[in-house]
């Protein structure tokens, strides 16, 4: 709402404004440069997230220090803490990284964003940056028009820094323009209230840039040009720190509940390292000068004690909350919790995670799992066994045998709420994510993954069918009748059974595990139909019960089968190809079954 | 000579096929490898289990522990006999 009247608002404001002075134009033009240069920088750098970015992601976070240092030199490098806190999020979302490795991320970014202003003050106002601007634009493009993807993205990431010279050339020399006709610093205002209220300003063109970058570098061109005060400028500083949050908080709001934790210890870090900031500034600017001194900057070198003021206070914040950093995490962990609706609602399916190929397909493998555990849960029901039974070490043939009674279950009810949405938001994640620019292997992993959704959906819709007669025959005072369901029952309960073990322990050669499991079915179905025909033949079971019996047994192995393959998908091979050729076929597994039943 | 064997050998470094193979027939030597031990495992098991649906249970996996082993060792071999003719041909004999 409040989005639909500002928009508008602020386009007729910028259009007064360049009508009012070519100034103001100039500087717009800058601010619009350095904005577009930022998001060529991002482009490039998405270009490379396909692999690179993520195993240096995950080998990086293993302990605070590194997950600090890490953020620092992500953002140093890219200049971009917005991209840096974004993957972050897809990453501790899609729980490839924890939550404690997630905020050391940020607060590392938080130190890297501040050699923006380094490189700005030092040597974005002294040198004629817009000379450098024209060959990056120019090797930029020509690598931008390449097919190669690497090319590519190292075209957008020439863009980039190209634009954002030249953002800073254009704002430079409109300041300087600027300044001949019009004195902002007279409005300066000193003591505490100037320093709330310029954080304030500092905040709201934050969030309106989307930039604290950007924040910074019209701060340093106003401070260069005698614009604002130096005192007011630093609270300018803290402003943008507090405005950067809103980009996360926004993030954080569309992503899952790691997300959102995430973007929390975010606003939280941001907040009490400000309100530190606030409190002492003045023993900062002493800081500062010393240190100013010490290092050799000019005491009216305003720029370079404007960056060296940002280093330390966003410094003094990441050392104030370090030692806290797990008992942060424990408190976010305990505080932010979903409101449990159901377990129908996708646990890691959010927008957020289609940012890199590795999270939309990390995050669709969890939720398949999720799918996959509704689905055992279901199963379990279906024969009339808890799911405590099957999960425990309680030998399952006693357990089937003294079953008393048929548990009543609504199956299609289950079905709808409890498998049906979930396969739908993973149908449509996928789709989305294939709209987007996906690797080779991406495409082939959320392919199989879709499939092995599928395979769950057709298995519980084989106990749907299945389960009318086993109300009917389940209980059955014929005895024969009973122990043909009784079998059925324990067929499937072992293999809820094994797959449980398969999938919370994988091993050495897993995925060829599932051949056993294959095995276990065939000679299971070969036995039961045996038995059948015994049955019919000495009379001990009807015709019309024995066709019955016949059709279950069908989507008890329909099922069997379709809960293999998605075993099999959900389970991660590193030697996906040879496990392949070494798996053994129907031919192979009926064969062997046939060995063992004689 | 020299030169000519090494242009083989890089050629035959930036041939995608010779790679691929060399790659699957290191992992098919891994899993082998795995399975074996894993054979050896079950055996033991087996010895130690005395119900005999643990027994069948155990058997069943040793049966196709076996049965994998023996696809794989004739895959190798097809490998092995692929490759060698490109080995031939990668350094002909002086």
């Amino acid at each position: 709402m409040l989005k639909r009247f500002l928009f508008p608002v602020i386009l007729l404001l910028l259009a007064y404004g360049f009508w009012l002075s070519p100034d103001f134009k100039e500087i717009a033009a800058g601010i619009a440069l350095f904005l577009f240069g930022m998001v060529c920088l991002e482009e490039g750098f998405k270009a490379f997230t396909g692999g690179t970015l993520e195993s240096l992601l995950r080998l990086s976070t293993s302990q605070s220090w590194k997950s600090v240092t890490f953020g620092m030199t992500a953002t140093t490098l890219m200049q971009s803490s917005s991209l840096v806190s974004l993957i972050t999020i897809s990453f501790v979302s899609a729980e490839m990284i924890t939550l404690a490795a997630g905020i050391g991320i940020i607060m590392g970014a938080n130190i890297g964003t501040t050699t923006g202003a380094w490189l700005i003050a030092g040597f974005g106002l002294k040198v004629d940056i817009g000379a450098y601007a024209m060959p990056a634009i120019v090797f930029g493009v020509i690598l931008f028009m390449q097919k190669h993807k690497t090319l590519k993205g190292l075209g957008y990431v020439l863009l980039g820094i190209g634009f954002l010279f030249l953002g800073i050339h254009y704002m430079k020399s409109g300041f300087e323009v600027f300044q001949s006709g019009v004195n902002l610093a007279q409005y300066a205002l000193p003591g505490l209230v100037g320093v709330l209220l310029f954080t304030l300003i500092g905040m709201v063109v934050t969030v309106i840039m989307q930039s604290s970058h950007a924040t910074l570098l019209v701060i340093i061109a106003a401070l260069a040009t005698g614009q604002v005060s130096y005192e007011n400028a630093l609270a300018l500083a803290i402003g943008a720190n507090l405005g950067t949050t809103i980009t996360t908080v926004m993030g954080g709001l569309a992503a899952n509940l790691s997300g959102k934790r995430l973007a929390a210890a975010h606003v939280a870090f941001n907040v009490i390292t400000a309100l530190v900031a606030i409190s002492f500034i003045n023993q900062f600017i002493w800081l500062v000068d010393h240190m100013a001194a010490w290092m050799g900057i000019n005491d009216d070198n305003y720029l370079l004690k404007l960056a060296l003021f940002h280093t330390l206070f966003n410094l003094l914040g990441v050392m104030l909350l370090w030692p806290f950093l797990y008992k942060l995490e424990a408190a976010l962990i305990r505080y932010i919790n979903f409101v449990p609706k159901g377990s129908e609602q996708p646990l890691y399916l959010y927008p957020d995670a289609l940012e890199t190929p590795s999270t939309s397909v990390s995050a669709v493998r969890k939720e398949v799992q999720h799918l996959f555990d509704n689905a055992y849960g279901l199963l379990a029901h279906g024969i009339s066994l808890r799911r405590a039974v099957i999960d425990s070490e309680e030998p399952l043939v006693d357990a089937v045998k003294y079953t008393r009674r048929i548990m009543p279950l609504d199956l299609d009810d289950a079905y709808e709420n409890k498998i049906k949405s979930l396969h739908s938001a993973i149908v449509g994640f996928i789709g989305e994510a294939q709209t987007r620019e996906l690797t080779r292997e991406a495409t082939e992993e959320l392919y199989v993954l879709r499939q092995a959704s599928r395979s769950i959906v057709e298995a519980t819709k084989a106990m749907k069918h299945m389960h009318k007669n086993l109300s009917r025959y389940g209980v059955s005072s014929q005895l024969a009748v009973r122990e043909q369901y009784d079998a059925m029952r324990l067929q499937v309960a072992k293999l809820l059974r094994e797959l449980r073990d398969i999938l919370k322990n994988p091993e050495n050669v897993t995925s060829l595990s599932l051949d056993a499991l294959t095995l276990a079915q065939e000679k299971a179905s070969q036995q039961l139909m045996d038995n059948l025909d015994e049955l019919i033949r000495s009379h001990h079971i009807q015709a019309q019960v024995a066709t019955s019996v016949m059709n279950d047994e069908g989507y008890v192995m329909d099922m069997a089968n379709n809960l293999i393959k998605a075993a099999r998908a959900l389970l991660v091979d590193p030697d996906l190809r040879s496990s392949q050729t070494l798996a053994l076929d129907s031919q192979e597994i009926e064969s062997l079954a046939k060995a063992q039943n004689t | 000579m020299k030169l000519k064997k090494m242009l083989k050998k890089l050629m035959a470094f930036f041939d995608e096929d010779l790679q691929q193979q060399r790659k699957d027939l290191k992992s098919l030597r891994k899993i082998l490898k795995q399975l074996k031990q894993k054979e050896q495992e079950l055996i033991a098991e087996l010895d130690e289990a005395s119900l005999s649906e643990t027994r069948e249970n155990i058997q069943n996996k040793l049966d196709v522990v076996r049965a994998q082993r023996a696809k794989g060792k004739q895959h190798l071999l097809s490998l092995r006999a692929e490759r060698e003719p490109n080995k031939d041909s990668a350094c002909p004999p002086e």
